[in-house]
């Protein structure tokens, strides 16, 4: 069941994301043609005011999936199961951690899909320019050697999971919200955005209470004195952010779905 | 078995008064059941409880013997009083939609119905009226092969030759061991489908009977005229 909620999922953001995918390399590729244009014809004003206006239209295409990236999956969480729709969505048959696995798992996807896209639209960008060169031939030969390579690959694991987590972490943040807020009589929104923001405030408790001394004791603390090898310290810097929006992942995981199993309230 | 079944159900919404007061109530399968009364009175209240879109404050809904959950999701058939369709879906994706869920959707006879009331299958819901979106709701519900329809204000919104169209569906399409519950206060449009009733008011049930029983004991007076006669008494209080 969950793939199919999956289907659904895809099926319903996709005809917008996919729309602007399709605008940033159309974008992408007409930029690259005119600049190359710009270099045979130098001073032709039409051609550079041209070729500006569309670089500028890239950047807010860029600017426009980053947003929306973020934005339409809140929405999409947010007319999906607290609008009149949540009267389909929670009459289906399948548990209330699909459908919140669900939309995680599409919006996560959609981060990474921007991202790809992000690298192609530049590749594109640098075709057969020394940029090119210097962002796709050193850079990526250095990054693909790090993946190959035992102790670079590890840190590059933790990275790449890290901002996975981060992206998670983000959703599932808005979802506890929303998830707190409907369960209220009135003011649904409203409370939305007030336990969106305690939640913020809860974090910041937590960090200052809870992480901050740990990095004093010598259990983790020595991790960061001058006896440790830079590289160790840096996995072990890595190691405990993933660690720490892991467990916020897990607590908003069961917010939702607690809220939502227990205490839904669509009136 | 019962396929509903309610024990010292009650509900109160946050700073309200009850909705439902320690409702005891069983439906059985085989029938059509209409849960009778005024606005606000609980109805909705109850049928959101079945689907499980809201909880109790005390007490307990069984369907088929299980508590609200995916389980009792695949049994029950549940038209809303309000339209629940993504309006950037089209007729045809809907139908992809139930047929992915529900393993008891008959496409062809949702086809076959959105023949008949002229509704292309490729438009958009946002393309159609208020009362088109209704029959494609409508026949999205009714084409399951459900244990358990639960159909809340199905004639509410739309015109009596289209309501005439909407019971016809009702009772052509479900199956005879199945039950239905449609809740409405336009009691005499749908009083000629249904076996028996169910009276709620301020969340309380006040009279269970069937059509039958009704109709003998009230000198052969419809069921419309004796929830006007039972409503009438309680307002005069």
């Amino acid at each position: 069941m969950l793939l199919r909620l999956l289907k659904q999922d895809i099926r319903s953001t996709g005809r917008v994301m996919v729309v602007l995918y399709a605008a940033i390399l159309v974008l992408a590729a007409v930029s690259r043609v005119l600049s190359s244009f710009m270099d045979e014809t130098v001073g032709n004003v039409l051609i550079m005011v041209f070729s500006r206006v569309i670089s500028v239209l890239f950047v807010i295409a860029v600017v426009a999936c980053v947003v929306m990236a973020f934005v339409l999956m809140i929405i999409r969480f947010y007319k999906n199961f607290l609008t009149d729709e949540g009267y389909l969505m929670f009459t289906l048959p399948v548990t209330t951690g699909q459908l919140i696995w669900s939309k995680l798992l599409v919006s996560v996807l959609w981060v990474v899909v921007s991202a790809a896209v992000g690298v192609l639209a530049s590749f594109i960008l640098t075709v057969g320019t020394d940029a090119q060169d210097i962002i796709f031939g050193v850079n990526l030969k250095e990054i693909l050697r790090g993946f190959t390579g035992g102790q670079s690959a590890v840190v590059v694991a933790l990275v790449v999971t890290l901002a996975l987590l981060y992206a998670a972490y983000t959703y599932l943040r808005c979802y506890a919200a929303m998830a707190v807020g409907q369960s209220f009589g009135s003011r649904k929104l409203l409370l939305s955005v007030v336990f969106y923001i305690a939640f913020g405030i809860a974090e910041s408790i937590l960090t200052t209470v809870i992480v901050r001394p740990l990095l004093n004791t010598d259990t983790l603390g020595k991790l960061f004195t001058a006896d440790v090898e830079p590289f160790n310290a840096v996995l072990s810097a890595l190691g405990a952010f993933n660690g720490f929006y892991l467990v916020l992942c897990v607590i908003y995981f069961v917010v939702t779905y607690l809220f939502f199993r227990r205490k839904l309230n669509l009136q | 078995m019962a396929i509903l079944e309610c024990k010292g159900l009650t509900k109160r919404y946050s700073g309200a008064s009850l909705a439902l007061d320690h409702i005891d109530l069983t439906v059985e399968p085989g029938g059509i059941v209409g849960l009778l009364g005024p606005n606000g009175s609980g109805k909705s209240t109850l049928l959101k409880l079945a689907n499980g879109l809201l909880t109790p404050t005390e007490g307990e809904i069984r369907i088929g013997g299980y508590k609200p959950g995916a389980e009792t999701k695949k049994l029950i058939s549940y038209l809303p009083e309000r339209t629940y369709l993504a309006d950037w879906m089209r007729a045809s994706q809907l139908m992809d939609m139930f047929e992915d869920f529900y393993d008891d959707f008959d496409r062809a006879r949702a086809e076959q119905m959105l023949q008949h009331m002229n509704i292309p299958a490729k438009m958009r819901i946002k393309e159609m009226s208020k009362g088109t979106r209704e029959k494609v709701q409508l026949i999205l519900v009714m084409s399951r092969r459900a244990k358990l329809y639960l159909l809340d204000e199905p004639i509410g919104g739309v015109d009596p030759a289209t309501r005439d169209y909407i019971l016809h569906t009702i009772i052509h399409n479900y199956d005879p061991e199945a039950a239905v519950v449609i809740s409405t206060h336009l009691i005499q449009d749908v009083e000629k489908v249904l076996d028996s009733v169910i009276f709620i008011q301020n969340g309380h049930i006040i009279l269970r009977s069937t059509v039958d029983q009704i109709r003998s004991e009230h000198e052969g007076k419809s069921v419309d005229e004796v929830f006007r006669e039972v409503f009438r008494c309680s307002y005069d209080y």
